[in-house]
């Protein structure tokens, strides 16, 4: 056992520590309140289009020959958004085919806070993004977790997609972790408080994504998205 | 729901335009055994698995199979455009590299779906009796895509809290299976591009 006296001491120093973490806490929580988010740099190459009133961005590579239909690409979750196709995509455009990536609601440079981040307004986004580029029809590709719309559309627009291509892409519910949509949601449930919530106590200053990434708008970033899809 | 995904199984039985799946056999987020199950279920499909991860669009991986993926694609693609996708309906593997194959020829693989409640039930088992072997063997065996690692790690810590005990040592055992699950996905992660 310490004396007395040490005993005295390290509680001392324990009080100093905390009244420091506190005060580390609330610095860096008054520091993510006022810059913590901050938009993704520009990007050059990309271009944006109103759809339902709302910023989408998108890449675009190809189009030189018009008698090929284009080929829209659906990224994952999490990632870059459609940064994540540049390679892919431009190597599928080499034939001449038009090919463009769209970020998704809540990705790169799209709309960050929308209602709904479901399969379905992603699917509605592309509908929307074709009839504002004037695109009659178009192949879809989607990678992970762009194979949710990609399904789907292929499904319900199959008038105006042409094909549809799952790029490791997923699917059916048995292919979700346990299987189960049950389980699933209980499962990221509590990850979505642990990935959530201890980020808030930790004084990282930004260094740990911005809060809108880890936070309230599902969708906005892997932690959110997980929620509901632990596959990216 | 954000992402539903209950429904996608009826969707991709009903669809009418052609559908390219290809799939790296390595993937550990998805398994290789999805598409598989994606093609069986939607057979106006063209199936293509190549020895690859799931970053395989991204270019990680070798420079052949990265090619391998466009190409095919493109090639799809082009058929589509000219109405002659069904001509290349079927499977293609684009790979030479050992895995865990069928148990019995067209049948499921070790690797395949496994209920969450037989993976939960083996799990408290193991928990009850061995609590930190168990947590290891979650481990090795998620890592190796055999169960979802947090079914079977959930499984073990709460085998080992039920067993008698106060709520201090309860804590420890939990504690302890987190700890040795991690642990136990070690060997697994660099056995898994050998198997």
């Amino acid at each position: 056992m310490p004396r007395p006296q040490f005993r005295e001491e390290i509680k001392r120093w324990g009080y100093l520590i905390l009244f420091l973490y506190v005060v580390l806490v609330i610095v860096s929580q008054l520091y993510l309140h006022d810059w913590g988010d901050r938009d993704p740099p520009p990007d050059r190459d990309k271009k944006i289009v109103q759809v339902d009133g709302k910023d989408l961005a998108y890449l675009e590579w190809g189009g030189v020959d018009r008698t090929r239909a284009p080929l829209i690409l659906l990224h994952g979750s999490p990632g870059r958004g459609a940064a994540d196709w540049k390679k892919f995509g431009a190597e599928i455009a080499s034939s001449g085919r038009r090919v463009i990536a769209i970020d998704r609601w809540g990705f790169g440079h799209s709309e960050r806070k929308v209602d709904d981040y479901s399969f379905e307004a992603d699917r509605k986004a592309v509908i929307g993004f074709m009839d504002k580029l004037g695109i009659q029809k178009a192949h879809v590709g989607g990678w992970s977790y762009g194979g949710g719309p990609a399904i789907l559309l292929g499904e319900m627009n199959r008038d105006r997609i042409a094909s549809v291509s799952l790029i490791a892409a997923m699917g059916i519910q048995k292919s979700e972790g346990s299987g189960s949509h049950m389980v699933e949601h209980w499962k990221y449930s509590l990850l979505y408080v642990v990935s959530t919530w201890i980020p808030e106590a930790i004084p990282h200053f930004g260094l740990l994504g911005s809060r809108s990434a880890a936070g309230p708008s599902p969708g906005t970033s892997w932690t959110a998205t997980n929620v509901a899809s632990n596959q990216a | 729901m954000d992402c539903d995904q209950r429904g996608l199984e009826s969707s991709l039985t009903k669809l009418e335009v052609p559908l390219f799946i290809i799939h790296g056999k390595h993937d550990p987020l998805i398994p290789s055994w999805v598409a598989q199950e994606h093609h069986r279920l939607q057979p106006r499909s063209r199936l293509v698995i190549l020895d690859g991860s799931h970053f395989f669009p991204f270019g990680f991986g070798t420079r052949e199979n990265f090619a391998i993926a466009y190409q095919e694609m493109s090639r799809f693609l082009a058929a589509a455009d000219r109405g002659a996708a069904s001509r290349l309906y079927g499977q293609r593997n684009e790979t030479g590299r050992k895995n865990l194959r069928a148990v019995w020829n067209g049948g499921p693989s070790l690797r395949g779906y496994k209920p969450w409640w037989l993976v939960g039930l083996a799990g408290m088992a193991l928990g009850f009796f061995t609590p930190r072997s168990g947590g290891v063997l979650a481990g090795l065996a998620g890592a190796l895509l055999f169960i979802d690692f947090l079914t079977g790690l959930g499984g073990v810590i709460l085998g080992g809290l039920i067993k008698r005990g106060d709520s201090r040592t309860r804590f420890h055992k939990a504690a302890a299976v987190v700890l040795f699950g991690i642990l136990g996905t070690i060997p697994g992660a660099l056995l898994l591009p050998v198997l």
